[in-house]
């Protein structure tokens, strides 16, 4: 049998920060970008809904 | 080709058939409101349900506010899921749920995949154990498999309902249609199903990644999770969303070849079943056994093609003088890109169950397939998804062509079109002509528009490029337009090589991801999900408020072999004709030249 030793995490493995504090910032600038375009395609389908209505 | 490759699709075949007819049976019950024998069990969480959601189940809603409720639904789980997925490293969220710390996924990477699990299409830039915690996997996208999954089941029950109403403007309830479809039918089926598969070894826990020490000294890092859960519902709601990058092909999601024929039947149980649920309801099985019968003979002819192909081996190989044919021990034919496990037979049937409909689950590199392999998935994503299709999506996609196969038939044979019982005028073709034609312009804009500019062609591989034509190669070409067919058809498999995701670490620090491909993406996942939908709603519509007129002598059948035939021929005719000259330039350009691309 291969031997097995289990880690806390893959922090040193995948050279991934798993620091809390060094955690980036929850929202940004562009996340609220985001936000407005899925917001503004569901709207364009509650427009083509009532395109679709007038055919 | 193997005796035993043949027989497991014949057994397929028949099992299949034998689990979905007495489904159908059973949700037809469900929505037509009568007790079933889970109802003992689920009528207290489904009234708990609705004063949750402060719903009266009992209010009839019209095809606008059926569509409404569903379009406003949607866009709050689109908002949920956002947050969900860019908080997941959040300081409310339990260790135990982020053990390896993981931060969350660029904004414009997030924003497609919320996109692409709202809309059942699982579509992934990212490798699931190197991107997404276990928050993230099973409070959003997991829960998303149930949703979307649900969505797409009761515009087809919606449908149905439209088809069989004498008069009036009800369509049902939209938020009673979605209720009773989570519990009645997706619930008990994949408690079950996850059962099943951690019987057979898929994983199920909250551990972290384990690293092992490997025979050849090196180390090895093995990912976690509590993948069962999701595997179950992944694939009965036909998402096909990996848990692990390489989805199917992992032997924590699909370990034998048991779990390889039980997920493939799990894909396709309930949009079989919805077909023999509509035949049901209709009061005429005799339409539901027609249009059962169209979708299993493109599915059968699909499936023979792919393991004819693969089993015959890849031109490489043959000019290489290497064996291809059965020996002891091996299945032979193009192993490249496949698991042993599952061989010729496995791979090939899993990927034309997984294409047929919105799955996108996979169990073998698709791009590794030969050219007459992989041109299979191009063609049943070039029929938009009526070859069983997604869950609901299937039913609701061939209805829309059952209606443009009776106009025409009844055009060919100089009679008023009808359709059980109902004259098909102008506004439904109308209707049925645009809800079909969403799709494939969908796919060929975003194509266009990736392929034409510089931001798309920026996602193409590098192994897909040459010295000489740069990003302009057919395989390029053949990349980029299946990434966008894909995301339109709510389909979510790759043909691999185009990238919408950079992410140099596991955990996504120093991550980012392409805008352009992310966006357009998004859009075309959102705008091919739901604009059908909405046209499928119209239709129901405007069938629920027309009177039953009974059958005369030249009325045109709509339940026997030639129509079988008609219908498959209009399926075959708008999909090769919308199709045809983009998939020239990509595999069939590919597949008459001697060039290496």
């Amino acid at each position: 049998m291969t031997p097995v030793t289990v880690t806390k995490s893959l922090c040193g493995v995948a050279k991934s920060s798993c620091e809390r504090d060094d955690r980036c910032s929850i929202v940004v600038d562009m996340d609220a970008v985001a936000i407005v375009i899925g917001i503004v395609m569901f709207a364009l389908l509650l427009l083509v809904l009532e395109g679709i209505d007038r055919i | 080709m193997t005796a035993t490759g043949w027989l497991t699709i014949v057994l397929f075949a028949v099992v299949l058939t034998a689990l979905a007819f007495p489904l159908g049976s059973y949700m037809a019950a469900v929505y037509s409101g009568r007790g079933v024998f889970l109802s003992p069990i689920f009528a207290w969480p489904e009234r708990f349900l609705y004063k949750l959601l402060c719903v009266d189940p009992k209010r009839e809603q019209d095809w606008k506010a059926y569509a409404k409720s569903l379009i406003v639904f949607s866009l709050a789980g689109w908002l949920l899921l956002y947050l969900i997925l860019r908080t997941q490293d959040a300081p409310w969220v339990p260790h135990v749920l982020n053990p390896l710390g993981y931060h969350s996924a660029p904004w414009n990477v997030t924003f497609n995949t919320v996109s692409s699990f709202m809309t059942n299409t699982n579509w992934q830039f990212y490798g699931g154990e190197t991107t997404m915690s276990y928050f993230s996997q099973m409070l959003g996208l997991t829960v998303q498999n149930w949703l979307s999954a649900g969505i797409g089941i009761v515009v087809a029950v919606a449908l149905v309902r439209g088809i069989v109403s004498r008069g009036g403007k009800s369509l049902g309830n939209f938020w009673q249609d979605l209720v009773r479809t989570i519990l009645y039918l997706l619930t008990p089926i994949s408690v079950i199903a996850a059962l099943v598969l951690v019987s057979q070894g898929v994983i199920a826990n909250l551990s972290t990644y384990l690293t092992v020490h490997t025979v050849t000294g090196l180390t090895q890092t093995i990912a976690m999770g509590p993948v069962a859960s999701q595997e179950a519902i992944k694939m009965l709601g036909t998402n096909g969303g990996g848990f692990f990058n390489t989805n199917s092909a992992h032997p924590f999601e699909n370990p034998t070849q048991f779990t390889n024929f039980f997920e493939m039947l799990l894909v396709l149980l309930i949009p079989a079943a919805l077909v023999f649920m509509y035949g049901r309801m209709t009061g005429n099985r005799r339409q539901g056994y027609a249009i059962y019968g169209a979708m299993m003979a493109m599915f059968l002819g699909a499936v023979c093609v792919a393991y004819i192909a693969e089993a015959h081996g890849s031109p490489a190989q043959h000019a290489a003088g290497l064996h291809t044919g059965v020996i002891h021990g091996s299945t032979g034919g193009n192993m490249e890109g496949k698991e042993q496990r599952f061989g010729i037979a496995g791979s090939a049937l899993f990927d034309v169950v997984t294409t047929v409909t919105s799955c996108g689950a996979v169990n073998s590199a698709i791009e590794s397939f030969t050219g007459i392999g992989g041109a299979v998935p191009f063609a049943n994503l070039s029929a938009s998804e009526v070859i069983f299709g997604g869950v609901g999506t299937g039913l609701y996609s061939i209805l829309l062509y059952v209606l443009l196969a009776v106009f025409i038939g009844g055009l060919m044979v100089g009679r008023t079109p009808e359709w059980l019982g109902k004259k098909i005028e102008a506004r439904e073709i109308k209707l049925a002509g645009l809800g079909i034609l969403i799709t494939p312009v969908a796919a060929l804009f975003c194509t266009a528009l990736a392929s034409a500019s510089k931001a798309g062609r920026a996602s193409i591989s590098e192994v897909a490029t040459s010295a000489q034509l740069g990003t302009h190669t057919p395989q390029a070409f053949s990349e980029t337009f299946y990434a966008y067919l894909s995301q339109a058809n709510n389909n979510g498999s790759a043909f691999a090589g185009y990238t919408g995701f950079v992410q140099p670490n596991a955990g996504n620090l120093g991550s980012h991801g392409v805008t352009f491909a992310n966006l357009l993406g998004g859009f075309d996942m959102i705008f091919a999900r739901y604009a059908p939908i909405l046209f499928a709603l119209a239709v129901a519509g405007a069938l629920a408020g027309k009177r039953v007129t009974p059958a005369g002598l030249g009325t045109m059948r709509t339940d026997n072999p030639t129509f079988v035939i008609l219908l498959i021929g209009v399926i075959v005719l708008v999909g090769a004709l919308t199709f045809f000259p983009a998939l020239l330039l990509g595999p069939i350009v590919q597949g008459l030249t001697g060039h290496l691309y």
